[in-house]
């Protein structure tokens, strides 16, 4: 019988995944909507943005062994660095970086019509939640985490200190964070 | 569910390979497994390609205007073929190495549009627009996109880019970009369009009619904008000798052609293949002695 990871904690996920490739399954479940909206909203095609996970997910299976849980980076923060990284060299290079996946024999990723509309209920999901927020959070949340503009930067737009840029930015994730539990 | 089950296999099925080193086949058969696949899938996406590229045919209303949409980004190097709801774009031979390397192994976007009211790009708009998205794979020169609609009668650009990049290549049809009849009229045809655009300093003039070195010569730089030394770019009073000028003389050679416009200037312009049943025929060489070679003999024969 096959174990349940489902309560498990990431960090133990990553460093079983080598010995039980289910336990990796229920890693990429855990965290696939927040890679995929995270890509989507920023290159704005589910197709790319499926592609930027794949190869996201593969470099961290690749890597999963050399994974250190501290106290202060979390496997998800882990995670993100890669994706960051990953979008970063894509942008660099032109095209989807597929290094990882090609190490381990991953097929190309053919996506069905249907994955792309799921894909993409996600960005419009993910937009509506951040719509939902007051008017302060908002546009702090949009400038600083869809758009990557600096906090000084978005300071001078909103004509207000970066403390308070933070701190809505703080605010609005953290209330985005309960609403996505909430789901 | 996951939104993408067949990641979550593919990663486990990865895994599962990490697993056990026994389990794990030889990097190099790995490689000829992998690529043995993707040979596979490009002859299903190939064949799927042309299946359904003739079915669109026979499916075409019998009101459709006959004769494809043609266009070429002459400083991209890629050609465009609009018909039906098959958009056909080729890298040609004279494609400068940046679109060959942002072009494959990458996943290409492909836009159709009438006009621009929402500016190039996917998304709704009030504009009617066609949008596919496809993996090129990598040592293909050509790629099929096989749209939604079928768009091909009001298009008037068409766009390919890499949604994380940005533009690779874009074309404006012209109003007389249908096939022309014969390489002759396809000269002529190619040739005085031409000289209407490279008159007006259209940048057109390049992008839809001149090969690259053609535009080098035209601007006097090479890509990356690299100044050609001891080059003058042509002089205005040059390129309003072409305003009125039209193709009086035409002499082909193979691939190779001549015309002579009625202000008694002369171009070269060689074919490209594969475009089309006469392919397309691009300026090569403009002023001075271009193509004259060509049409003394022909006028000698």
């Amino acid at each position: 019988m096959e174990p349940v990871w489902d309560d498990a904690p990431d960090e133990s996920l990553l460093s079983t995944a080598r010995a039980e490739p289910s336990a990796f399954g229920a890693f990429y479940r855990r965290h696939e909507d927040r890679v995929l909206g995270y890509f989507l909203a920023r290159v704005g095609d589910p197709e790319v943005a499926a592609d930027l996970t794949a190869e996201t997910f593969a470099a961290a299976l690749v890597s999963a062994h050399r994974f250190r849980p501290r106290k202060r980076k979390p496997a998800a923060a882990w995670l993100f660095g890669i994706a960051r990284n990953k979008l970063a060299m894509s942008r660099r290079q032109g095209r989807v970086d597929a290094r990882a996946r090609r190490r381990l024999g991953m097929a190309p990723l053919v996506l069905t019509d249907e994955a792309i509309d799921r894909i993409s209920a996600l960005d419009h999901a993910a937009l509506a939640l951040v719509d939902e927020l007051p008017g302060d959070q908002r546009a702090a949340v949009r400038a600083r985490v869809i758009d990557e503009r600096d906090y000084a930067d978005i300071a001078k737009d909103l004509r207000c200190s970066e403390a308070v840029v933070r701190k809505r930015v703080s605010r609005g994730l953290g209330t985005l964070r309960a609403r996505l539990e909430e789901k | 569910m996951t939104r993408i089950p067949e990641l979550e296999q593919e990663l486990v099925a990865a895994a599962t390979r990490l697993q056990s080193p026994r389990r794990v086949l030889r990097p190099a058969a790995r490689a000829a497994l992998a690529a043995a696949a993707v040979a596979v899938v490009v002859v299903l996406a190939v064949v799927g390609a042309t299946e359904t590229n003739d079915a669109d045919r026979r499916r075409q209303p019998a009101g459709t205007a006959p004769g494809a949409k043609l266009a070429i980004d002459g400083q991209a190097g890629v050609s465009f073929r609009l018909d039906g709801r098959v958009l056909t774009v080729r890298i040609l031979p004279f494609a400068p190495t940046e679109t060959r390397t942002r072009l494959t192994s990458a996943r290409i976007r492909a836009t159709c549009a009438k006009g621009f009211t929402e500016g190039p790009g996917p998304g709704p708009g009030p504009e009617p627009r066609q949008t596919r998205t496809r993996f090129w794979p990598a040592g293909s020169t050509l790629m099929r996109f096989r749209f939604p609609g079928d768009i091909s009668r009001i298009a008037t650009w068409c766009r390919l880019e890499d949604p994380v990049v940005g533009h690779v290549a874009f074309v404006k049809f012209a109003d007389t970009a249908k096939e022309p009849g014969s390489a002759e009229q396809a000269v002529e045809l190619a040739a005085n369009e031409w000289a209407r655009l490279f008159a007006a300093s259209d940048p057109a003039a390049c992008e839809r009619y001149m090969a690259q070195p053609a535009c080098e010569r035209e601007s006097c730089e090479r890509v990356g904008h690299r100044k050609i030394e001891n080059c003058r770019p042509p002089s205005s009073a040059f390129r309003k000798a072409f305003r009125d000028a039209r193709v009086v003389e035409v002499a082909i050679k193979g691939k190779f052609a001549g015309g002579r416009f009625s202000n008694g200037e002369t171009v070269r312009l060689d074919r490209v293949d594969g475009i089309g049943p006469n392919g397309v025929w691009w300026i090569v060489k403009f002023g001075g002695q271009s193509g004259r070679t060509l049409l003394e003999q022909a006028r000698g024969q």
